[in-house]
């Protein structure tokens, strides 16, 4: 038998996101840390990789990105590539990584995604409304046919998705709250998280202040600093490796249909339904057969959205799911089992890494309290834009 | 036909927002001039017959490049809506709460445009209500620009 090519996820670093990050730190220097941390945790050697893929942007490289991060690592790439899908990056990097190595494009690729603030630069004003969703960029759609009119942030656009949701269909603030109180829960086990000690009831979050309706502040994202690095190499390696159970990519997809609120197709049929079913086409296995969901969460309504055109239940039956179902680590359909962005905070677009490592946690038996017993199989789901972009990738343990 | 309602006497938003840029290449400037004229322009494909909204080089449905402009009805109806209640913006501190709303256009062939919802902020808001646009002069600017929003239409208006 020839060697095997197949490849595998030996190791990651993971940094507890923070509100306020400690110092300002440049992205090159936050990758070059992460990518020490991950490769400390595979027990491997820089040397070693060959493959480099991150998120976007780098702010210090506007072009040529991936090399600069290879000259500041010291790390020539056969394979180098940006990745900039939003809050899908991190599983659009995963797949891209196994693919490349699996395809021979390089031996061992990392995956890294991070934000930090930088040291601020004296000589630069820029308006921040404009620079969101790069509106800065001279005659930008955004600029022209949203900002006027205060369609400025995600929360908006996410408010309109949930606003057109509950017309089509029957969703309760209340099954809402329920997803952010359950991830809390998760949370209250993870040592991770900035809201360890913070648990939080329904009523907290229906109470808690309206940002844009129909969506409280409890069940919205918090942006703090943080960034996760992963480790992906060909079997081979994985098997000369003794730190961590291996991981495998069983089955992924990705789809992307817009960037603009205006040329969504739907605002309630989003594009994780071709992603999932590519991916368990490609696994081979029923919705059934998996054990602990990581599901991207920017905001409550996201993860139903998922849950339901993920195709873990009908269309439209993301309320009954939500209100019949325990989704804590010990329940019966784990979600989110570190808590989720909602009980970690988001770190930019490094955020959707945070739900890969969830489920490397539960694979590789690291969870700790929050164990998923006999856990073998995990979905995770990225999200980009306003549910313009996503990807779904099913991981089992080897 | 609806009428369409000459410019409020006061901006839905205060100044302070960032104003909007037309393109340089002129791709969407028919769209600006029609606002200036109290008009309201969306690209429709000279091949498919097709809308589309915001302005593109390639038609969306088609492919094709053969892309002109039409007038047309300034009427819609609410598909989708949000009521901001946190400024994202300095400018808008003191202006929470308001709505911006995302209207269908069927005289257009479905499209979709984004614009503030008029009246109100804490109207009750019922998608699928017919609304009529209304357009709102600026002149602080060089150039001068004109915004779009739109507004239910009521028994009394219609």
């Amino acid at each position: 038998m020839g060697q095997d090519r197949r490849a595998a996820i030996v190791g990651f670093a993971e940094w507890a996101p923070q509100r306020k990050w400690p110092r300002p730190m440049f992205t090159l220097e936050a990758f070059a840390r992460l990518t020490k941390e991950a490769l400390d945790d595979a027990g491997m050697e820089p040397g070693e990789v060959d493959g480099i893929l991150t998120t976007s942007p780098v702010p210090e490289s506007r072009m040529f990105a991936p090399a600069a991060v290879a000259e500041y690592l010291g790390i020539p790439a056969a394979f180098a590539e940006i990745v900039d899908l939003g809050g899908a990056s991190g599983a659009g990097m995963l797949w891209r990584a196994v693919a490349a190595v699996e395809a021979g494009a390089c031996e061992t690729a990392i995956c890294v995604g991070s934000t930090t603030p930088p040291p601020p630069n004296p000589k630069r004003k820029s308006d921040p409304t404009r620079a969101y969703l790069g509106a800065e960029a001279w005659g930008a759609p955004h600029g022209q046919f949203d900002v006027p009119y205060g369609l400025i942030n995600p929360n908006s656009h996410f408010a309109m998705v949930a606003q057109r949701y509950m017309h089509e269909y029957q969703l309760k603030p209340e099954t809402l709250a329920k997803i952010a109180v359950q991830q809390r829960d998760n949370a209250q086990a993870n040592p991770q998280s900035q809201f360890q000690g913070k648990p939080i009831t329904v009523d907290d979050v229906l109470n808690s202040p309206l940002i844009v309706d129909p969506l409280h502040l409890l069940e919205i994202v918090m942006p703090s600093g943080g960034g996760v690095g992963l480790v992906v190499t060909t079997m081979e390696r994985a098997k000369k490796l003794t730190r961590n159970r291996p991981v495998v990519l069983t089955g992924f997809g990705e789809q992307v249909t817009h960037k603009s609120i205006t040329y969504a197709p739907s605002l309630t049929a989003v594009p994780i339904k071709a992603a999932a079913d590519r991916a368990f086409k490609m696994a081979g296995v029923d919705r059934k057969d998996i054990q602990m969901a990581s599901l991207y969460d920017c905001y409550t309504i996201t993860v139903l959205l998922t849950i339901e055109d993920a195709g873990f239940c009908a269309k439209g039956e993301g309320e009954r799911f939500v209100d019949e179902h325990d989704l804590r680590y010990n329940g019966d359909w784990p979600l989110n089992t570190n808590g989720g962005q909602l009980s970690l905070g988001q770190a930019g677009v490094a955020g959707g890494m945070y739900h890969i490592t969830d489920a490397l946690e539960q694979l590789m038996g690291r969870a700790g309290e929050r164990q998923v017993a006999g856990c073998e199989r995990a979905f995770v789901s990225g999200t980009g834009g306003f549910m313009s972009e996503q990807a779904a990738l099913i991981l089992e343990g080897a | 036909m609806t009428s369409i309602e000459a410019t409020p006497a006061e901006p839905y938003l205060p100044p302070g927002l960032p104003e909007p840029i037309p393109m340089p290449d002129g791709l969407d400037a028919p769209y600006w001039e029609g606002t200036r004229a109290h008009e309201l322009r969306v690209q429709q494909c000279g091949s498919c017959g097709g809308f589309q909204w915001g302005p593109e080089w390639v038609c969306h449905q088609c492919l094709s490049f053969d892309l002109g402009w039409s007038v047309v009805p300034g009427s819609g109806r609410i598909y989708s809506w949000e009521r901001s209640w946190y400024p994202v913006h300095p400018t808008l501190r003191d202006r929470v709460p308001y709505v911006v709303a995302l209207v269908e256009l069927p005289g257009a062939g479905d499209i979709r445009m984004v614009g503030n919802l008029l009246g109100d902020p804490l109207q009750e808001i019922v998608i699928g209500s017919t609304v009529e646009a209304v357009f709102e002069d600026h002149e602080e600017t060089e150039p001068p620009y004109t915004l779009v929003h739109w507004r239910v239409v009521t028994e009394e208006t219609d």
